[in-house]
């Protein structure tokens, strides 16, 4: 993802839930596309989220997105 | 498609008119080579001859003169006779080494010999031990030595209508053991990346005054090894004739780079598989004191 | 699930062993594998394969092999749609169609030897294996490339002309052979190096090998007029299996049913498909059912063996055991197709570590060799077999023992690994301290003996299960789920219903139903069955508590607030406070009322109807795993034969809901890792063809080759699940290798690092010097 967002690693966003997180990033970071976005798995606070969609954040979440991988 | 004819017959007579009476014969010990080798598609006979029932296959007499064990009498019942494993543990334990609990139910000497695989693990230790194959054919039988029956992967002296009857040991002198070392990557259910077998007799004060070294899986045919005989005899097995010895193996070699090993490892791992096997023989006929 | 839920501590059934209850079957022989299905009228399936590693195929004639009597149906990638460029939509990763169809039956080119090209059904196998042979497939031969090295030279032969690298910027114009790369980073490499006192570098191979499960694939394949397909297989997920078989055939979801049958196997060689769809399309075309059997040899040639792997790894480290930094540089090999687990090699390779200057790239290559599939931890074997064994150099180097210059640097909760995520509690410390405490850490060591070292990291997957229970009248619990039983996850269920139902395990009868019968649940794969579908499990269970609650309530005319469920019972609370009723304690009021569950549910009819309770979810709360091993071993210096000693894994298990079969994995784990790093690697001649296409020289371990696995399960609950699980069946083939590796070099005085490490390549390394 950071080739899209110019080599940023970490960045503020205010965003309630995934939907407004994911508009806010491809606002921010035009190339980055939703698709990029919604491939990754998404970290919550420590809670992993395979295919994230609907999830709502808190106030001060740490939110990270993580390639996702596949278990055997 | 093929299909596939099957007999068992009681007598040597029988059997041979039936193997030479079909273009594509193969013979049936216990199947734990042929039957593998027909599900693989490798072989395919149009008559399958079971020589399980014939009297003279099955028989195992030790006497005097030494042991006679019938072709296809299943290495279970060789392991488990006390008598034949005090005379030949070296052969007795090469036997014991086929497959596991279940194979050895049924596999037989004849059938690892004949099979003429060069990996064969009972073959080095019946060449050690001297012993000859009794052969039955149309016109009556004749008898080779273990070491001239193979004559390449796979291919051996038998005629199409020739069967091997039995394996005939001479009986050793006394202070004689034999022994014999497989390597294999695991400690079962493998294929002898090299085998060595060493039979030696030894005099009152330790000498060694006979010896015969057998090495397998390197090279087409299991081999007899002369020379490495010659290092042993005359020695007590100190340091210098072991080395001998192992040199001697390795210098027999003529191994491939396979699947299972190098040339030069097999080459090499022989050796040292000839020298430790001489100093369990070693030990094993000092033990008989 | 939120992050401020209580983890129960307490258990009554949770923590205990009975025994498995498939285990009857499987020790007399009942229980049904794949190959034991068999329907009335089948046909047999027989699939043709290419003789050559990369060629055009420029026509395939069925018509000999129709004459054949008895043959009824015959197939080709003619008969599949075209893949474009579509995804697989709901695939556990991003999966382009077009790297999965043509596994299943070749288009224009074939990719590998063995690759499928054609299929015959007939009605006895005989028939098809003869009628496979009268099929002409013409063949362009095309030059291939069958190793990374050759794949990556600049003149090599495509095998997609399609394939773009991605992950280069700018996206390259010429095609190539890499088909992804990727850099991760953190911190400052060149000053990391620069702290430190040593600095050691080395590249350490990782073979292909196979996932060696014990049962071939097989399955049946029915259709009905109307088109609905039932599918029978052996499998880790029918329901991936439906999703596969739907995209691949464009049949429909909701027109296939798939059971999974018993499995012998599967360590994440069976979370795919090979011959479902095969036979799905043979029984639509020829309209009986189609069974399809593939041989051992078959397996090994055309399944999805394991990624070889190179990697490059620099770490440098402080005189007092601080690592500064670690500089890993990987290639991935994937075979025909892009399929490889490279990004969880670069991702994990130094997750057990807190060192803040990394840098870890990888490239997944392709190949003209069998497209690679999942392997217990996918990719994370071959990356932490590469860092472990640099770690244990560094520790000796500087004089510190592996365990304490390890713990030195160890992770702890709060870390931030490369991949991002801060570790919630983690053991890994914890193993570290339990190996290091273990008798056998102490036991002396002889001549050309050498002791080995290594933990290692699997982050464990979360994802999708549903479960279901119904009580029968007499008071049975029947716990149904669609997560097929690869490693004891049926007890598992049972000793979680029987906790929260508060029955004998005995009573509870836990099944794998087919996917008709349960709600979607994602494939037994990722260590997520025991967390996730255990989970749901649980949540049926509290649902049923709930429910049997209310129907004593009704039976009592009072609020269901007053009933409390005791030790499998209703037990009116007659103001007893909640905390006061501790099970097997209950301080029951004398003449308060009790129904037993039996006693509900015998009269369920008349208070509600049949007890059932349905729970579906997507866990969330899958929490990483930390493993360490010590492995002893003596080496033959004349041989080049490894004797491995003493083998103890220590594991953090979260909480080990059957202790018995959390070992198993242990167990498991271990010997697979030993077998990779000692023998087991797929051998290919010059024409791309494997040599060892079977279990006499493809060497996994026999149980004579090994000691007894000595196991300590390390417990640090998962905050985030309600009794603390984590996954346990990846994590413990990650350190065996580099124990096994680092013990042998320290046994022979080597630094052999091409696994694997079989005598011929050991001895060589020991007669080098
Ligand atoms: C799982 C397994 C493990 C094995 N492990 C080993 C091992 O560790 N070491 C080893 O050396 N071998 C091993 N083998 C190979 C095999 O078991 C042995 O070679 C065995 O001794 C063959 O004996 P058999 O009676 O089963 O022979 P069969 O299969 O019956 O016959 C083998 C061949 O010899 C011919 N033949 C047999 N008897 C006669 C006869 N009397 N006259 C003429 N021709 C005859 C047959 O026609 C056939 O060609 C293994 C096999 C299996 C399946």
């Amino acid at each position: 993802m950071q080739r899209f967002t110019g080599g940023a690693r970490e960045v503020e966003v205010e965003a309630e839930d995934f939907p407004a997180l994911l508009a806010e990033l491809c606002r921010r970071f035009p190339d980055l596309g939703e698709d990029t976005v919604r491939k990754q798995s998404l970290g919550i606070d420590g809670m992993l989220i395979h295919t994230p969609m609907l999830e709502t954040f808190g106030q001060d979440s740490q939110l990270v997105f993580v390639t996702r991988i596949a278990g055997g | 498609m093929q299909s596939l004819q099957f007999a068992a017959p009681t007598s040597l007579a029988e059997a041979a008119a039936l193997l030479g009476g079909s273009d594509n014969p193969k013979v049936l010990a216990g199947g734990t080579d042929l039957l593998v080798q027909m599900k693989l598609g490798l072989r395919e006979p149009a008559l399958v001859v079971d020589i399980k029932r014939i009297p003279e296959l099955g028989e195992v007499s030790l006497g005097a003169d030494g042991l006679r064990l019938g072709a296809a009498v299943p290495g279970a019942e060789v392991t488990a006779n006390a008598d034949i494993a005090a005379l030949y543990p070296g052969f007795v334990e090469a036997l014991g080494l086929i497959g596991s609990t279940q194979v050895q139910g049924r596999c037989s000497p004849g059938g690892n010999l004949c099979n003429s695989s060069p990996a064969a693990d009972s073959v080095p230790a019946m060449i050690a031990c001297g012993a000859q194959c009794n052969i039955y054919g149309p016109n009556g039988m004749r008898s080779v030595p273990v070491e001239a029956f193979n004559t390449g992967p796979g291919r051996n002296c038998l005629a199409a209508d020739e069967i091997l009857v039995s394996l005939e040991f001479p009986r050793p002198a006394a202070r004689s053991a034999d022994a014999y070392l497989r390597f294999i990557p695991r400690t079962e259910m493998d294929i002898a990346v090299a085998g060595a077998a060493v039979a030696l007799t030894l005099d009152d004060a330790g000498v060694c005054t006979a010896a015969r070294v057998a090495i397998g899986a390197v090279a087409p045919t299991a081999l007899l090894v002369p020379a490495a005989a010659e290092a042993l005899v005359g020695s007590k097995l100190d340091d210098a004739a072991l080395a001998a010895v192992a040199e001697a193996a390795s210098a027999a070699a003529n191994p491939i780079s396979d699947k299972r090993g190098t040339a030069e490892y097999r080459r090499k791992v022989v050796g040292v598989l000839a020298r430790r096997a001489a100093l369990i023989a070693q030990s094993r006929a000092q033990a008989e004191e | 699930m939120t992050s401020d839920m209580t983890v129960k501590t307490q258990f009554r059934h949770v923590g205990s062993r009975p025994v498995r209850p498939d285990g009857l079957d499987k020790v007399t022989g009942r229980a049904r594998y794949g190959a034991d299905m068999n329907l009335q009228g089948q046909l047999y399936g027989h699939i043709i394969r290419s003789p050559h590693a990369h060629a055009r195929i420029k026509s395939i004639d069925f018509s000999e092999a129709l004459k054949v009597p008895g043959v009824l149906a015959t197939m080709s990638g003619a008969d599949l749609p075209e893949p474009g460029e579509a995804l697989i939509p709901g695939a556990e990763i991003e999966m382009k169609l077009k790297n999965v169809s043509p596994v299943i039956m070749a288009r224009d080119k074939v990719l590998y030897h063995s690759h499928a090209v054609a299929a015959v059904a007939a009605t006895s196998p005989r028939i098809a294996a003869e009628a496979a042979k009268l099929v002409k497939v013409e063949y362009e031969v095309l030059p291939a490339v069958l190793d990374m090295h050759a794949a990556l030279a600049e003149d090599a032969p495509l095998l997609h002309d399609d394939n773009f690298t991605v992950g280069i910027d700018p996206p390259p114009e010429k095609p190539s052979n890499v088909s992804v790369q990727i850099e991760m980073a953190k911190g400052d490499l060149e000053a990391g190096f620069a702290a430190a006192d040593v600095v050691i570098e080395r590249t350490v191979n990782v073979p292909m090998c196979h996932q060696a499960y014990i049962e071939p694939h097989a399955c049946v394949a029915k259709a009905d007029e109307k088109g609905r397909i039932d599918i029978w297989c052996t499998t880790q997920g029918p329901f991936v299996v439906r999703l596969l078989v739907a995209e691949i055939t464009g049949i429909p979801q909701k027109d296939i049913k798939v059971t999974a049958s018993e499995i012998g196997g599967g360590f994440g060689g069976k979370t795919t498909v090979y011959i479902e769809p095969v036979a799905a399309v043979l029984a639509k075309k020829s309209g009986r059912p189609v069974k399809i059997v593939m041989s051992r040899e078959e397996v090994f040639r055309a399944s999805g063996p394991v990624s070889d792997s190179e990697t490059r790894v620099k770490i440098g480290a402080k005189k007092d055991g601080t690592i500064t930094a670690i500089d890993s540089d990987m290639i991935m090999n994937t075979g025909a197709y892009s399929a490889s687990a490279m990004f969880a090699g670069v991702l994990f390779g130094t997750a057990p570590y807190t060192a803040e200057n990394i840098r870890s790239k990888g490239r997944e290559v392709l190949t003209n060799l069998p497209r690679v599939w999942a392997y217990r931890a996918p990719g994370a074997p071959q990356a932490l077999t590469a860092v472990e064994c640099v770690v244990s150099e560094l520790a000796a180097a500087i004089g510190m023992d592996p365990i304490e210059f390890r713990l030195k640097n160890a992770v702890q909760e709060g870390d931030v690994p490369l991949y991002g995520m801060p570790f919630s509690a983690v053991g890994l410390k914890e193993c570290l301290q339990a190996a290091k405490d273990h008798p056998n850490y102490q036991a002396a060591l002889g001549e050309n003996q050498g002791r080995g070292v290594a933990c290692a990291f699997w982050i464990n997957a979360g994802m999708q299960s549903s479960a279901s229970i119904h009580v029968t009248p007499d008071g049975g619990i029947s716990v149904m789920t669609g997560s097929p039983d690869i490693g004891g996850s049926r007890a598992s269920m049972a000793l979680m219903a029987a906790e929260v139902l508060g029955v004998p395990v005995e009573t509870v009868h836990p099944a794998v139903v087919d996917t008709d019968s349960i709600g979607f649940c994602d494939g037994t794969g990722g260590s997520r069955t025991t967390l996730a579908t255990g989970g749901a499990v649980i949540q049926a269970a509290e649902k049923l508590v709930e429910e049997l609650r209310r129907r004593a309530a009704a039976a009592w005319s009072v609020s269901i607030d007053d009933v409390a469920w005791l030790d499998g019972k209703a037990v009116e609370r007659c103001g007893v406070g909640i905390d006061e009723l501790i099970e097997g304690t209950s301080p029951v009021k004398d003449g308060a009322k009790v129904l037993t569950l039996a006693e509900i549910a015998l009269t369920a009819g008349a208070t509600g109807g049949p007890l059932t309770a349905v729970a579906s979810l997507h866990a969330h709360n899958s929490a990483p795993s930390f493993a360490v091993n010590v492995c002893d071993v003596e080496v033959d210096p004349e041989t080049g034969k490894v004797d491995v000693l003493r083998f103890t894994c220590a594991q953090d298990a979260g909480k080990a809901i059957h202790p018995a079969y959390v070992e198993g994995q242990m167990q498991g784990g271990a010997v697979q890792g030993i077998g990779w790093a000692l023998n087991e690697e797929y051998l290919f001649n010059a024409d791309g063809v494997l040599d060892n296409a079977g279990f006499l020289d493809y060497r996994i371990p026999v149980a004579s080759d090994l000691p007894m696995i000595d196991t300590v399960i390390v417990e640090v609950p998962n905050p985030l699940h309600p009794y603390g699980v984590r996954g346990v069946g990846e994590v413990s083939i990650c350190p065996p290798m580099p124990a096994v590796v680092s013990a042998v070099n320290n046994a022979a005085g080597t630094l052999l690092y091409d696994l694997p490490m079989s005598p011929p390549k050991l001895l060589a390394a020991i007669d080098a010097g």
